[in-house]
């Protein structure tokens, strides 16, 4: 009976493939009166934080069909700071409840001294920011019991005194904690016309063992810089790009994200449907 | 006033009979001086009462903070503040 | 070489600019590389203007009835200058803008809108109702089994979700015509008078319950967490507030009361 369980367990967190979509409020009466075709869902942590209620209640009737993953906004992991126990607590309730396929969160820091930006920032990446972010993802692996994937961030400034760049730093990210890696190809698209560097050279510098899934999205062209809004289908460049990273990854698990100006789910099926048909050309 | 043991065990029986069919309906309302409850029910919305997280990133909007010149410009011009106008004279 | 602290601890303090004197920004910007078409503070306002939208987003969903009110010009005004004396200490949104109400009523720019910081705080509770736990109402079997010993013990709790708010104005009626659903007159006069309320969540139904002063002072009482025989006491000593035997049992089939406990 307890073999039967361990089985089953590991049966409910079987590794997703093909497309997933974004899981949002504004679509929870669509998906669960339609049951749509979609591979998976990605729903956001902090958003089912709360001790009861309606979130919980939607994300538990879409998981009876579907498989899902937990994506956080608010680990902090480059925070100076240990990573919040209370987050953790929370965030192992969740996992123990909805047993993600995955669970992820960002190359980036989130608060200072235990006060909140709620936005993705960068660091420079030099060897203490790495010391430090490896301590803490490794604490938070340890406390979850589970492994991380970690996700490059779209970013709109560098530190002059980063000494290394940020694909190399996540390389030792995943040799020195064993973590894995989410990679947004739209974030690598963005932060190269930011910041200068080609978006390729990125994508072939990771091991792509390593890379279990991808996001995509629509980022905005705000003239001086490109702004990632996700608000809008996946721009062709990325597309483009997106070709070459299945190219070197294989046909990874990819997620279309939509934020800002949600359209119909309709338009996310399609995208996703794009997405699976690049997927199936590399597979 | 009446003895308290006495009361709890009626008041007890009242409420538990509430699981047999409840005895507390609108006869025993009245008696008890209530007027049925007449709240604002709202069921389930899915964006109510939440703020909701994401990752993308949130474009510019409006300017910064000193920028501002505070004039509402909202519904509050459709709620009447007689007492207000009456108290305004006095300033 | 600088520490990591200390960038992160610049760059916030420039985002809310805490000394008024951008001693932050400009520290932090010499951190930042420029590019072509933008210099370090570009880079930096970036970041800047979408935290400080991110907060405001969250508190125009948390107080949404309140923005709608004043307008969203100033209600983003307010919310920015908020931030700056409010940090946010939780990674969850959705615990922001605890003490928004309380701001408002000490913002003088909100001053000629007196109801303002009551429809806040009616929309403060209606948020936490809207996520706390879910419950599954008064044990009746369970009360039934109480033993006579332990009957002086029990104490009645308000549902979890539960919050008592009590205004001189009608926020009741001001919520409700600025629901995006509502149609009908929109006008709302302050004179109709003050009203009290318990805001709560029933299984996935959220309620606006309004009450009489009889019922109010009963459930203040309850919510202060006597045991059953005290409140006996307060209620038949208060004559003619309350028919205890008859009144407890009303409150209990409206959901009112929501469990119990044996206090020892």
């Amino acid at each position: 009976m307890f073999l039967l369980a361990l089985i089953m367990a590991k049966f409910e967190q079987a590794v997703i493939s093909g497309a997933g979509i974004g899981l949002r409020s504004q679509h929870y009466q669509e998906i669960l009166a339609d049951k749509p075709e979609v591979n998976w869902f990605e729903a956001l942590t902090e958003n089912y934080f709360g001790d009861g209620g309606l979130p919980l209640h939607h994300l538990e009737k879409v998981r009876e069909h579907y498989p899902i993953t937990l994506h956080g906004v608010g680990m902090s992991l480059g925070s100076t700071s240990p990573v919040d126990h209370n987050y953790l607590a929370k965030l192992k309730r969740l996992i123990e409840r909805f047993e993600p396929a995955y669970v992820s969160d960002h190359l980036a820091w989130v608060s200072v001294d235990g006060h909140f930006v709620h936005d993705l920032v960068p660091f420079p990446y030099t060897e203490e920011a790495l010391k430090n972010f490896v301590n803490n993802v490794m604490q938070a692996q340890d406390y979850l019991g589970r492994s991380l994937l970690i996700e490059n961030p779209a970013s709109y400034l560098g530190f002059d005194c980063a000494d290394m760049t940020e694909w190399d730093f996540l390389r030792e990210v995943v040799a020195r904690t064993e973590c894995d890696l989410l990679i947004d190809v739209n974030n690598i698209y963005v932060s190269a016309v930011n910041h200068g560097f080609d978006a390729l050279e990125y994508i072939k510098a990771l091991p792509p063992e390593r890379v279990k899934e991808i996001h995509l999205a629509g980022y905005e062209d705000h003239k001086d810089y490109l702004f990632d809004t996700h608000g809008y289908r996946v721009h062709p460049p990325v597309w483009e790009l997106y070709r070459s990273a299945l190219d070197y990854f294989g046909p990874v698990a990819t997620l279309i994200e939509w934020d800002t100006d949600i359209p119909g789910f309709n338009v996310l099926m399609e995208e996703a449907s794009k997405a699976d048909q690049l997927m199936r050309a590399v597979a | 006033m009446k003895d308290t043991k006495i009361l709890m065990n009626v008041t007890l029986a009242g409420i538990v009979a509430l699981g047999m069919g409840g005895i507390a309906n609108d006869a025993q309302a009245a008696k008890a001086g209530f007027e049925k409850c007449a709240g604002i029910v709202k069921a389930g919305m899915n964006d109510c009462g939440t703020a909701k997280h994401d990752c993308a990133g949130q474009a510019k909007t409006d300017g910064g903070a000193d920028e501002w010149i505070y004039v509402p410009e909202g519904t509050c011009e459709k709620i009447a503040d007689a007492t207000l106008k009456q108290a305004a004279p006095k300033t | 070489m600088t520490s990591l602290h200390t960038i992160q601890s610049l760059f916030y303090d420039a985002v809310f600019d805490r000394k008024k004197d951008s001693s932050a920004l400009s520290e932090i910007s010499e951190y930042i590389n420029a590019t072509p078409g933008l210099n370090a503070q570009d880079h930096f306002n970036i970041y800047r203007d979408s935290i400080i939208a991110t907060l405001n987003r969250a508190l125009r969903e948390i107080y949404p009835v309140c923005c709608r009110l004043v307008g969203e010009k100033f209600f983003n005004g307010m919310g920015t200058e908020y931030m700056r004396s409010h940090p946010s200490c939780s990674a969850d949104l959705a615990e922001y803008g605890g003490d928004f109400a309380e701001f408002i009523s000490g913002f003088k720019h909100a001053s000629e809108l007196p109801y303002l910081a009551d429809v806040a705080q009616l929309e403060l509770a209606w948020h936490r109702a809207f996520h706390a736990a879910d419950e599954s109402g008064l044990d009746l079997a369970a009360l039934d089994e109480v033993s006579e010993t332990d009957k002086p013990h029990i104490v009645f709790y308000l549902p979890v979700s539960a919050s008592l708010i009590a205004s001189e104005f009608p926020i009741q009626h001001i919520w409700q015509v600025n629901q995006s659903d509502f149609e009908g007159d929109d006008r709302v006069d302050l004179d109709e008078g003050g009203i009290k309320l318990l805001i709560w969540r029933q299984d996935y139904t959220m309620r606006i319950d309004p009450m009489d002063d009889v019922e109010w002072s009963i459930l203040k009482q309850i919510e202060t967490g006597h045991s059953f025989d005290s409140l006996c006491t307060i209620l038949s000593e208060n004559k003619p507030i309350a028919d205890i035997e008859n009144i407890l049992p009303v409150l209990v089939q409206r959901g009112w009361i929501a469990s119990f406990s044996i206090d020892d």
